[in-house]
């Protein structure tokens, strides 16, 4: 049996969502009915439902054989994973936002310091980073930091705390991870799941 | 107050690995044993040591660099390039050490061109997971570690980037980096179990790669290994592995039991480790 961590939240909904598109009704099903469970199992394949971050911790593991994660998250953990599929949910993108655009930002606070010291090594000025946990918004909005660096889907959140994107980067989605060694020890049944998602 | 289950399990442990050292001695190994600590010259130290020292407990002392062996095969390859070893195969057993944890290697290593002695070898240690462990073995995989050198130009071969998304198997962000017209987007695009066989059949100049890759393979599958795949994307994690590897699986389980492979330092050799 192959074991799939997922992450809980609107991710979930949307991979449910595009199960259903697919046709892929047992395993939508049987994900429609978790209320505080968080393992899920159907006929050939067992779901853990876990924090959007410990997706890839678990699929490197090995305690899960494949996973469902947003590219920010890989992008951030330098994980020994397979990063074997686009999924067509979850998109969003990465963004510097600030009260007002600024020729250079020196203080970024965010959750992304891996990727907020690649982005600023890559134009090559320096950057105090300040890592936050949540609520990154508040940071600029009263100048503990010149910008933020957080991921952006609408921009709801940032106009209603009186921020606005200055620079559009990397664009985000969802993503199907493997564990290394499963990928090739359990393939027959990856390759069936890669299929079903495919072409549902 | 150890309870009897801890003592007999200790117990077990260290049977099993002096039950190892006398089997392949019987079988005309000669036995070795290595220091944990290897000592560096700051100023010799090879593009492998640096790799490796990332993933290693280090320390200075008195102007050296000391470091836990975190692999046996390395540390051979590293006593080999010092000293001379008469033995033609060898047999070992000892910890390593990760940054994080600490495994028992218990593994073969023989010295020699001839790939029928190297097999040999790989047989014996199947046999030996198979009759003494009691183990089956499931799956392997196969790769050859020079493939990739006659499917990307030197360039992308040493690009940071192509090499992390070739390990990670993104085939999406290697179309954005190599282009989608390019030779390996198309091997990824078929099913892992079918690549070998893609690369038979339209990659000709490939084919002696794909010949030694089945060569190996036919022994596994003379040994009941119930699936051999060949991987066509192995990356080698160090600059002497120059050949075949291979990584064998029981039943069930996510790491490999026991993986190795052909290397060359300084003269051709082969090498098997079993992880416990």
């Amino acid at each position: 049996m192959i074991t799939m961590a997922l992450s809980k939240g609107r991710q979930l909904k949307d991979f449910i969502k595009y199960l259903d598109e697919k046709n892929l009704t047992t395993w939508s099903t049987a994900l429609k009915s978790v209320s505080r469970e968080l393992v899920i199992e159907t006929d050939a394949i067992r779901f853990i439902l876990v924090k959007g971050e410990d997706v890839p911790v678990y699929v490197e593991e090995g305690v899960a054989d494949l996973g469902i994660t947003g590219s920010d998250v890989l992008f951030e953990q330098n994980r020994q994973i397979n990063n074997l599929m686009d999924l067509p949910f979850g998109y969003c993108h990465f963004a510097i936002a600030a009260k007002k655009p600024k020729e250079v930002y020196p203080v970024v606070a965010t959750k992304y310091i891996n990727f907020t010291q690649n982005y600023f090594d890559s134009i090559k000025q320096p950057v105090k980073i300040i890592q936050l946990k949540g609520s990154v918004e508040l940071a600029a909005t009263i100048d503990m930091a010149d910008a933020i660096m957080d991921i952006v889907q609408t921009g709801t959140t940032l106009k209603e705390n009186g921020l606005s994107e200055q620079v559009q980067l990397d664009e985000i989605n969802a993503r199907l991870i493997s564990n290394k060694h499963a990928y090739f020890a359990k393939n027959d049944e990856i390759q069936t799941v890669i299929n079903q998602l495919r072409m549902g | 107050m150890h309870s009897t289950s801890l003592n007999k399990s200790i117990l077990h442990q260290k049977r099993q690995e002096l039950d190892f050292l006398h089997h392949f001695y019987g079988l005309g190994y000669d036995l070795i044993d290595l220091s944990a600590i290897e000592q560096f010259d700051w100023t010799k130290l090879s593009e492998d040591d640096l790799g490796l020292m990332n993933e290693r407990h280090k320390w200075q002392h008195e102007g050296s660099l000391f470091a836990l062996r975190s692999d046996w095969t390395n540390a051979i390859v590293r006593y080999r390039q010092k000293y001379q070893l008469d033995s033609e195969k060898i047999a070992y057993s000892g910890p390593v050490y990760t940054l994080t944890n600490e495994k028992h290697q218990y593994g073969l290593e023989t010295f020699t061109n001839d790939i029928s002695k190297q097999t040999a070898v790989m047989k014996q240690m199947v046999d030996y997971i198979k009759n003494k462990l009691n183990i089956s073995l499931s799956v392997a995989v196969i790769s050859h570690n020079t493939l990739l050198k006659n499917l990307l130009s030197k360039e992308e071969l040493a690009d940071e980037l192509t090499r992390k998304f070739i390990k990670e198997r993104n085939r999406d962000a290697l179309k954005v980096q190599l282009g989608s017209e390019h030779p390996i987007l198309e091997l990824m695009s078929h099913p892992a179990a079918e690549q070998a066989s893609y690369v038979k059949e339209h990659m000709p100049h490939l084919k002696r790669h794909i010949e030694e890759m089945n060569l190996w393979e036919s022994v596994l599958i003379e040994a009941n290994v119930s699936y051999v795949y060949g991987d066509m994307l192995a990356l080698p994690s160090q600059t002497y592995y120059k050949g075949i590897s291979i990584q064998l699986y029981s039943e069930d389980k996510v790491e490999p039991i026991a993986s190795g492979g052909q290397y060359s330092s300084p003269t051709n050799a082969f090498g098997i480790g079993l992880n416990i």
